[in-house]
Formats: C-alpha cells, sequence, structure tokens
C-alpha cells in the first residue's frame, strides 16, 4: 500500500521533472493565433549551453520575430526524438530536429504528416522526401580560418581540441584546424581528446587544464556546454583558446583569439522566413563562409599579421586554390547531439 | 610506453585527479554515514546538483563564496529531509524515492535557471579561487598536487579524518552504526533508530551539497544544466570500495580522478589504449571489491532496510 503510493509520487515526481525541464513554449496566445506559421523544435541539449543548441534556439526565436508561432522541446534523449516529432508534427506547420540524427527520424515521420515541413539541421546528405529540408553549415571552412589563427598564435606547436563526442561532423573539423594550421605552420600538430559527454562543465575545464600541461598552448573545442569550462580552463593555465558556435570572446576576454561561428540560428531562420513566404521547399542547403554563415571573428590576442593571415585564407577558399577537408561524408545512425 | 610513464609521473595528472576526486569524495562521506546507519541514499546526485545550484544563487545574491557554499549545503539538506521524511518516516523504498529525488532535483534546477536568468543563462559568481598556501605549496610534489587548490580540499580533508573519528571512536558514532547493523537491538537498548538515521541522513545531505559547491563555487564560479554530470552516483561505488570507511573514501575517490584523469590525458599521446577503457577502470575495480578479491567486504547488516517498531 505505501510502496504504491511511493511509486506514484515518483511517478509523479518523474513528469513533474522531465515536464518542467523538457517543455517550453512561447504561445503569443489570442485568436489571431490562428492564421500564424506554427514552428515547433526539438532540441537534444539545454537551450542555454552557449554553442549548439542555443543557436538552434536563437534562430527559433528569430522564427518568432518574424511572426511565427513558436514552441520547442530541449534536452530531448535520443530514444524520444521519434515520439517528439510525431507529436509535433499533429500540431505545427513546421517541425524542426536541431542535429543530423533527425534525419533518419525525419525521413520516417514525414511520409504520414505530408502538409508538414520538416527541417533537420547539420545534415550534408540529400533528403529522399519532398517535404523534408537538410540545413547544412560548411563548417570546416570556418575551422580551417581557427587553424590559421591558432597555427599563427601557438609557440609550442603543440594545439588542443576537445570535442563531445567522435562524431564524423566533428571529426571532420578537427581536421581541417590542423590543415589550417599547418598551411601557416607546417610543425604545428593537433591532439584531440574526446570527453564523452557535451554537458559535463567541470570534466571540460579539466581536459582544457591537462591539455595545457602537456603542453599544448592553444585549444579548440567543439563541445557546448562543456566547452564553456574549457575556455575557463585555458583561462586559468593562461593559455589560449578559440570559440566555437557563437562570439564566445566575453567568457574570458584575454584567452579566446576567435570563434568560429557557425550561424546555424540564420540558417533556420531564413527557412521559417521561406514557410512564412510561401516559397518553402524540401531539399539540401549548404552554405558556408560565401555568405558569411560560417567565419571566424576578428582576432585578437594573437600576434601581428594573424588577421592578414586569416583573410588570406579567407579568400583563398572563397576562390578555391585553399584545400579545406570536406564537411560530407558519413553520418551514422545515431548519436546525441552533432555541430 | 615511456609517454604513459611520463604522464604517470607528472604532478599535474594528480592534481587534475584530486579536482576530478573531491566532489565525489564529499558525496562519499555523506553516503558513509547514510549507509552506517542502514539507508541506501541514491539521491546523492540531486542532492549535490541542489547543493551547486543553491550555492550559486547564495553566492551571487550575497557576494560571498562562503555563503553561498552554506546556501548550497541548506538546500541539499532540504532534499535529503525529503529523503528521511519518505524514507524512514514512511517507510518508503529508498531507493525510489532517491531516484525521484534526483529526477525532481534535476528538473526544478534546470527550469529556476531559466525563471531567474533570462535563456538560463547564470552569470559568473565569486567562488573559492585556486590559492597556493604559503610554505606548504613549496614542497615538492605534495605541494602542486594538495596545497594549490582551493580551500574546500582542507575542508574535505578534516571532513574525511573527522568523519573516521567520529564513527569508530565516539559512542554517537557506534550507536549510529548500530542503526545500520541491527536496528531492532538499537531500539531495545534506547537509542532511537528514528533519530540516528535522520542525523544521518542530514550529515549525508549537507555533505553532497557541498561536493556540489565544490564544482560550481570550487571549480566553474557558475552553474550549468545537470553539471554534477552522473558523479553522485559514482560516489556509491566509491563508498563499496571504500568498504565503508571515511579513511579508505579518500583512496577511493582518489582512485576515480586518477583513471578520468588519466582518460583525459592518454588521447593526447601516441599511446593507444582507448579513453573508453580507462573510463571503465574504475568500475571494474568496484566489481573486483564488491566480489570480496580484495580484502572482506561487508555492508552494514539493515543496509537498505526498513525500520517501524513493534
Amino acid at each position: 500500500m505505501r510502496i504504491g503510493k511511493i511509486l506514484s509520487a515518483a511517478a509523479a515526481c518523474a513528469v513533474l521533472a522531465t515536464g518542467v525541464a523538457a517543455c517550453g513554449s512561447d504561445d503569443n496566445g489570442g485568436s489571431s493565433g490562428d492564421s500564424k506559421l506554427k514552428v515547433a523544435m526539438v532540441l537534444p541539449g539545454p537551450i542555454n549551453d552557449k554553442g549548439f543548441n542555443q543557436s538552434g534556439y536563437d534562430g527559433l526565436k528569430q522564427c518568432e520575430a518574424d511572426g511565427a508561432e513558436i514552441n520547442y522541446q530541449e534536452k530531448t534523449p535520443v530514444p524520444d526524438f521519434e515520439k517528439a516529432f510525431e507529436t509535433l508534427a499533429q500540431s505545427n506547420d513546421m517541425v524542426i530536429g536541431h542535429g543530423f540524427e533527425f534525419g533518419e527520424i525525419a525521413h520516417k515521420v514525414a511520409p504520414d504528416f505530408p502538409d508538414t515541413d520538416f527541417v533537420v539541421t547539420s545534415n550534408p546528405l540529400e533528403p529522399e522526401d519532398s517535404n523534408v529540408q537538410h540545413l547544412m553549415p560548411n563548417s570546416t571552412q570556418g575551422a580551417y580560418l581557427a587553424g590559421v589563427a591558432a597555427g599563427k598564435t601557438t609557440t609550442s606547436n603543440k594545439l588542443g581540441g576537445i570535442a563531445g563526442f567522435d562524431f564524423p561532423v566533428l571529426e571532420q573539423q578537427m581536421k581541417a584546424v590542423e590543415a589550417g594550421a599547418q598551411s601557416v605552420n607546417p610543425k604545428a600538430t593537433l591532439e584531440t581528446v574526446y570527453l564523452g559527454t557535451f554537458d559535463d562543465v567541470a570534466k571540460g575545464k579539466e581536459a582544457a587544464r591537462s591539455q595545457a600541461a602537456s603542453g599544448v598552448d592553444v585549444i579548440y573545442h567543439i563541445a557546448d556546454a562543456a566547452g564553456v569550462g574549457v575556455i575557463d580552463g585555458a583561462e586559468e593555465e593562461g593559455i589560449k583558446a578559440i570559440g566555437w558556435g557563437v562570439d564566445q570572446s566575453a567568457l574570458a576576454p584575454k584567452t579566446i583569439i576567435a570563434s568560429q561561428l557557425v550561424d546555424q540560428a540564420k540558417m533556420i531562420s531564413d527557412s521559417c522566413q521561406e514557410a512564412i513566404d510561401g516559397k518553402w521547399k524540401g531539399g539540401l542547403v549548404v552554405d558556408g563562409l560565401q555568405s558569411g554563415l560560417v567565419d571566424l571573428t576578428p582576432v585578437k590576442n594573437a600576434p601581428a599579421g594573424t588577421q592578414e593571415a586569416v583573410d588570406k585564407a579567407r579568400a583563398a577558399i572563397i576562390d578555391g586554390s585553399a584545400e579545406v577537408p570536406s564537411i560530407g561524408g558519413t553520418i551514422p545512425g545515431s548519436g546525441e547531439g552533432s555541430n | 610506453m615511456s609517454d604513459f610513464l611520463d604522464i604517470l609521473g607528472s604532478t599535474a595528472l594528480y592534481a587534475t585527479a584530486v579536482r576530478l576526486a573531491l566532489p565525489i569524495l564529499f558525496c562519499a562521506l555523506g553516503e558513509v554515514y547514510a549507509e552506517r546507519a542502514g539507508l541506501v541514499n541514491v539521491g546523492l546526485e540531486g542532492m549535490m546538483l541542489c547543493g551547486a545550484f543553491a550555492g550559486v544563487i547564495g553566492s551571487h545574491y550575497s557576494g560571498s563564496p562562503w555563503i553561498g557554499a552554506l546556501v548550497g549545503m541548506i538546500a541539499a539538506i532540504g532534499v535529503a529531509a525529503i529523503q528521511a521524511g519518505v524514507s524512514i518516516n514512511l517507510s518508503g523504498d529508498q531507493i525510489v524515492v532517491g531516484i525521484a529525488l534526483n529526477l525532481a532535483v534535476l528538473g526544478i534546477t534546470s527550469f529556476l535557471a531559466r525563471a531567474i536568468w533570462e535563456g538560463g543563462d547564470v552569470p559568473k559568481v565569486d567562488g573559492f579561487s585556486d590559492f597556493a598556501m604559503p610554505l606548504l605549496s613549496d614542497i615538492p610534489v605534495l605541494g602542486p598536487i594538495l596545497f594549490k587548490q582551493g580551500a574546500l580540499i582542507y575542508v574535505a580533508l578534516v571532513v574525511a579524518v573527522a568523519s573516521w573519528w567520529i564513527l569508530t571512536r565516539t559512542s554517537w558514532g557506534l550507536r549510529l552504526r548500530s542503526c545500520g547493523e541491527d536496528p531492532r537491538a538499537a531500539d531495545s537498548l534506547g537509542i532511537s533508530v528514528f533519530a540516528y538515521r535522520w542525523k544521518s541522513m542530514i550529515i549525508c545531505g549537507a555533505l553532497a551539497g557541498l561536493g556540489g559547491v565544490f564544482l560550481s563555487l570550487g571549480q566553474l564560479f557558475t552553474f550549468s544544466d545537470n553539471m554534477s554530470g552522473g558523479r553522485g552516483y559514482i560516489a556509491l561505488a566509491v563508498v563499496i570500495i571504500a568498504r565503508w570507511s571515511p579513511l579508505r573514501a579518500l583512496w577511493a575517490a582518489l582512485i576515480f580522478g586518477i583513471c578520468e584523469a588519466l582518460a583525459l590525458r592518454v588521447q593526447v599521446t601516441d599511446i593507444n589504449v582507448p579513453a573508453e577503457l580507462m573510463l571503465a577502470l574504475p568500475y571494474v575495480v568496484t566489481l573486483i571489491v564488491y566480489a570480496g578479491v580484495i580484502g572482506k567486504s561487508r555492508p552494514p547488516k539493515a543496509l537498505g532496510r526498513e525500520y517501524s517498531r513493534g
């Protein structure tokens, strides 16, 4: 009897816990909402991770500013992706999955909801369904520029990379950083540490500190919330770091030499705007340096000539004379979050 | 191979290990009290997360990390009180209550962070910065490992030794342990099992809260969602390796710290040991210890069992 009571209390707690954490909705209310485009987003991580998930959320907020009615589900565990997609597709005009791993889910769900637009970010494959759109920022171009800045800045010629998981999209960016660094400093090498988490901030910090202990003097991270710890650790050890996703220099103004920008937000809000204008269509959208969607922020805390080298590399990428590792390739079937 | 020996011989590795071990150690020390009194407290993770969050709130509004630490401990004691009330007074299943609390705290702290700060963008607050102890930090090897960290490392060492003394050398500790071994016999001798179990849970909450405070105010000076990252569960394993002794918990927590630190370090070398293997190592050790290979492993007899009079 008592056990039963406890169990139901536990179940209620669990529902409450996931409920308040995972569901946020921004209902503008009113009957005028009927004519508004309804957009929902599913995110693998928290909307305040100062990285990948936050940029997705920023894009969604831009949709709202452009006149859409939005709601989202954050911190969604991988097994719940499909359920979240199906549920949201029933009551929304557009469902956005933030991360490559939603590609398969969209392919599964899309045929059942022909009137709903599905958008998947960070997925380099051509979608098979006409109501699915894949948005792919060409992140390796930005990573290459980050590598140029790092290669110019390092004096130990040891660069550190810290990533959440060994996802191919992340590995390719790490390769691009090394290629960029070696284009200006042939002696530079990059050693990458995978944390096995995107949100353990303390672990990110310790990873940065132990890289510093092994002689690394510039760290590049793709670790979302854990990346905040990486930057913190670099600051404490007095070495340099490169931000990812958004301009992270405010986190450690004397430590960050530049941030690799990946404007997921703009890609998402552009897609939203197309839907509002009635011009949306499925397919693969790849965009990068040319349109400024991917870039590197202006360099600081770096030796003279670094900005010039970055500008030169940017021009070389745009005219095609620089060899940047491709972002495309194989996409695994599962994983937590991608960038 | 020489690379590996270089890493094993570097003080930086052990300094990292100590920092990774400390939050686990605080939780494990708290859990030793609870389990010695007969309570399995799976809610450590939630208590820790709650302490981490409340610590940041306290420090943010008062400007003092010490007040933050106090607020963190009090908040974690609040979670512990729920665990104690349901599992001791209402005879609820200790493990189920703990898991429910962990989930609830995870949701509530994330929710409050968003409610207080727009978009959950928690600012940096004053914390316990690392400082070098005069004289002691100049000791070779030990200096950089132990005496160049923040203030909470000293708190941890004092708590570990004091806990050993309290639990094994005082009559209070003996009575507490008797509640975990044979609560009925203890009760017949006039020891209030409920009171001792309540006290053990409050101490456990306070220490787990301090573990969370170490993460938020000792390492990162801010809060982020789920920042405890499963360390509360690791502490449960540490207690088993330590065979319910506060002093052995020091070593056991350090083993976990060293394994995690190694996992971060070996990836940057040419050594081809998968990091996953290093990360799994402490759990393998836990299993070996639990199987009784290293010394006799015997949990308190009444561990996890509810007690009701009559």
